[in-house]
């Protein structure tokens, strides 16, 4: 088993001294090199080919996630493990969709760090807590939109066949914030005409007839 | 207009040397030269017809014919004029002229005319005219007066005066004071024709301090001599004595014989009334010869009677037969009827105490006679008076005729009065025109307030624009500061406690620890891990890294789901059109202010389910947050939730948004906000 080249990636020193510390004890893993840009990066990785790349986020000019996105694109072998200060979903959701493998903390233990290496340089995701974060969000996408109440009121008004002025007199709101609702509306249901928005109000139960 | 004027003081000038001119016919020819002099050198036809009129007056005791001219010529030029005032002058001098002839009715009906076109002029622009006017009006009423007493309408002749005297004390004519006086001796001689000496001695009393005001001598004896009278009527006998004493130095520093005739007349007056018939006698004496010197003929008879009557009541007898022989002579020769009357009468007492009862008889037949005649006279009297009053008929229609003038003259004036219209008419466009001009002016005077307030509202709105720069420089900066403070906890301090917790990972595997130290180690690690999440929190909450490196969509994103993580309330995200990233600044705000409202839904409205949306529609865009909450009342807005407001107020107005809330008390809230992004201001971030 060949150890497990890894090119570190952070602009922060003491990141990169205490990470370096940490994976020189760690056997079957060598830190082939620090680098605190990802201009840095690349070019170290043309001369070095690395197995693993630790990406940090939160990188000045270009970020962590584009350095990704790069280096899958360019080095097909090179697997990327990202690692932040933060834990937002939203982050491990863009640097998973750029082609990292895994997402750590840099709080992250010793035992942890290892266990991620090892599994993204088998070019395994590496399934943490994080990761599973972004699970349940995709469950929770459901297809019928969510209507608000005002919007629901237009609806209603829309579908009983008054126009946009009678509906901002009922209402008393301006014309502009009705056709507001009703391109919200039509957004929504992702359809082009009211027509079909009735038709789709109708369908899902929306309105009363 | 001041020419005029001048003129009209020259004329009265003349009017005034006429008025002296009485007294001496030199001085009168010298009023009547200058003012022929005057009429043919004055272009004014106005003032033409006045001087007219003067020469009417000073013609009218010595040339009739001469002064009727001279009215004839004025009312010639006044036909063709409508001068009030001349029109006044005119008839008032024509009044004059037929109370001279004697024609009284006539007089009084041409005063009444003049009084009309007095009033008339009365309300002439020119003050002078109308304060003449209403003087002129005075003396032409008291004239009436005089026109009535010699028709013996004295309670008519009393209203006259008492009226003239009424308006002479309103004027301020310098002239005044004199008519006012002789209005009161008029009232007061009308009075004692009626035998109301009462009223006669309040007149003359009243007469009195004009007299002494206006300092003639005669006049104030005259004054004195008629209270006088008035007291001895009155039977005052005291107050009687103390004004002929009053009127005595006058009347010896006059020594004029009328004066004399008058005040020894009335003095012997006195004592006979009181029955002191010796004491009498020689003021008659001196009355009868005063009468004697300036031919008064009636009056001489009378108190040459009078004393008879008092010889008669001292039984002298002789003297008595003696002074009414004298007097009756005097009568017979110039028949004064009732005087005749008188002295019969006397006579036949005289002979009947003489005891000559054939003369007594004989003076009681002649006195019954000439009773007879007095009443046959009377009956005269009676006949002419039918027939004057004929006449006045006759005089009527010369008034008629006079007034048909005057309607020539107005049909003359008609065509005048065209003339008038089209003046009147250019007047009016003139006004017209004036008045256009004048709403022009006001009309660009509203349109220059108007244009103030604008800018007075431009300049309101340009500090508003500065206290919402104040307000956007506070926001900004604020999230500026945020966002550096966060970047540098992450990157700073972060990287330091990431290092740390690394290394001290590494040195974990390397070190031989007793069991206790291990411990201490693995709770110093945990103690590291939970400083890096205690800063990760305050980084976050401070600035979202998401949203300053991913957007508005990701950011909101992260927020809801990690609210909904607790699993507490639900919060759901609808979006779209969010793939393009807004300017940061915006991003942050509209960020800021989802935060503020589902912050407030949660902490404040109990909330169990909050939906965020943000939609946005090319340069449209708009936010809902709804929430399930208690909802609350506009009025009644907690102060803690107000500040939240306030501040999503601020925000939306720094995006120049329109923020709309729907709340209803157990219903929920629904925050609505409008904005666009092609705004200027937004734009002026944006680049």
């Amino acid at each position: 088993m060949s150890t497990i080249k890894v090119l570190i990636v952070d602009d922060h020193p003491m990141v990169l001294a205490g990470l370096n510390a940490l994976l020189s004890g760690v056997s079957g893993v060598e830190v082939m090199g620090t680098t605190a840009n990802a201009y840095e990066a690349i070019a170290h990785l043309k001369v070095n080919l690395a197995d693993v790349v630790i990406v940090d986020i939160n990188l000045p000019e270009v970020s962590g996630i584009e350095l990704t996105a790069k280096i899958k694109s360019e080095f097909k072998t090179v697997q990327v493990l990202a690692m932040s200060t933060f834990k937002e979903r939203s982050y491990v959701s863009k640097m998973i969709q750029s082609g990292a493998l895994g997402y750590l903390a840099k709080s992250a233990s010793r035992e942890e760090i290892e266990a991620a290496i090892i599994s993204v340089s088998r070019g395994i995701l590496y399934q943490n807590d994080e990761l599973r974060m972004l699970d349940g969000s995709v469950e929770a996408h459901s297809f019928i939109p969510i209507v608000s109440r005002r919007e629901l009121e237009v609806l209603q008004l829309i579908v009983d066949g008054l126009t946009n002025p009678q509906i901002a007199e009922k209402l008393f709101i301006s014309l502009h914030t009705v056709d507001s609702h009703r391109k919200n509306l039509l957004a929504k249901f992702s359809v082009s005409n009211t027509a079909s928005l009735i038709r789709m109000a109708i369908k899902h139960n929306l309105v009363e007839m | 207009m001041k020419i005029r004027k001048a003129l009209f003081v020259s004329c009265f000038a003349a009017l005034m040397l006429g008025g002296l001119a009485t007294n001496t016919c030199y001085a009168q020819q010298k009023a009547i030269d200058s003012l022929q002099l005057f009429i043919k050198t004055t272009k004014s036809d106005s003032l033409r017809t006045l001087a007219y009129v003067e020469l009417t007056y000073n013609y009218l005791i010595q040339d009739t014919i001469k002064s009727k001219q001279n009215l004839w010529l004025a009312r010639q030029i006044l036909v063709n004029h409508n001068w009030d005032y001349n029109w006044g002058r005119l008839l008032e001098i024509m009044s004059q002229y037929w109370h001279h002839l004697g024609k009284y009715d006539v007089a009084l009906l041409t005063s009444d005319s003049s009084i009309r076109f007095y009033q008339k002029a009365e309300n002439s622009v020119d003050k002078n005219v109308a304060k003449d006017a209403a003087f002129r009006k005075a003396v032409v009423t008291a004239d009436k007066g005089g026109s009535y007493n010699m028709t013996n309408r004295t309670e008519e002749a009393i209203t006259a005066f008492l009226e003239g005297l009424h308006l002479y004390e309103e004027s301020d004519n310098p002239e005044a004071d004199a008519e006012i006086a002789a209005c009161c001796v008029n009232i007061a001689t009308c009075y004692v024709s009626i035998h109301q000496f009462e009223k006669a001695m309040e007149y003359d009393l009243k007469a009195v301090p004009y007299f002494l005001k206006l300092g003639g001598e005669e006049d104030i004896a005259w004054a004195y001599i008629s209270l006088a009278s008035d007291f001895t009527r009155l039977e005052k006998f005291d107050s009687a004595v103390a004004y002929f004493n009053k009127a005595e130095p006058y009347v010896q520093k006059l020594n004029k014989v009328g004066v004399n005739l008058e005040f020894y007349g009335r003095k012997g007056q006195l004592y006979w009334s009181r029955g002191k018939w010796r004491e009498t006698i020689p003021y008659y004496t001196i009355a009868y010869e005063s009468a004697h010197q300036i031919h008064v003929l009636v009056s001489e008879a009378g108190y040459i009677r009078a004393v008879a009557d008092c010889y008669y009541n001292l039984d002298d007898l002789i003297n008595a037969e003696a002074f009414a022989l004298r007097s009756l002579d005097i009568d017979e020769k110039n028949n004064f009827s009732k005087e005749k009357r008188m002295v019969y009468n006397l006579l036949s007492l005289i002979y009947d105490k003489k005891k000559d009862y054939e003369k007594a008889y004989q003076y009681s037949k002649n006195y019954v006679t000439q009773n007879r005649l007095i009443n046959e006279e009377e009956q005269k009297q009676l006949v002419a008076e039918l027939d004057r009053k004929y006449l006045k008929a006759e005089q009527e229609k010369e008034i008629v005729q006079l007034q048909k003038d005057k309607e020539i003259q107005q049909l003359s004036l008609h065509q005048r009065s065209l003339m008038n219209y089209v003046l009147i008419g250019s007047v009016i466009g003139l006004i017209l025109l004036g008045t256009l001009i004048y709403r022009n002016f006001r009309n660009r005077q509203s349109l220059s307030s108007q244009q103030a307030e604008l800018q007075a509202q431009k300049i309101s709105e340009l500090e508003k624009d500065k206290q919402l720069v104040a307000v956007d420089s506070i926001l900004q900066g604020q999230e500026e500061e945020r966002s550096r403070m966060a970047k540098d906890l992450h990157d700073g301090l972060g990287g330091m406690l990431s290092g740390v917790k690394l290394s001290m990972g590494a040195m974990k595997g390397n070190m031989i620890l007793s069991e206790y130290n291990n411990t201490l180690f693995n709770t110093a690690l945990e103690q590291l891990d939970q400083s890096i999440i205690e800063m990760r929190r305050v980084a976050h909450s401070m600035m979202p890294e998401a949203l300053v490196r991913l957007g508005l969509q990701q950011a909101v994103q992260d927020y809801c789901e990690k609210l909904t993580q607790a699993k507490q309330f639900q919060v759901k995200l609808q979006s779209h059109g969010l793939e393009q990233r807004l300017h940061e600044t915006v991003e942050i705000v509209i960020y800021r202010i989802v935060q503020e409202l589902v912050n407030n839904a949660i902490k404040h409205a109990d909330a169990t389910i909050v939906l965020v949306q943000i939609m946005r529609h090319n340069d449209n865009l708009n936010i809902t947050i709804e929430d399930n909450g208690k909802g609350f009342d506009h009025q009644s807005v907690s102060s803690f939730a107000g500040q939240g407001l306030k501040n999503v107020q601020d925000r939306v107005n720094y995006l120049k948004g329109q923020l709309d809330i729907q709340s209803i008390p157990g219903k929920g809230t629904s925050v609505h906000i409008e904005l666009s992004l092609r705004n200027e201001h937004n734009k002026s971030i944006n680049s």
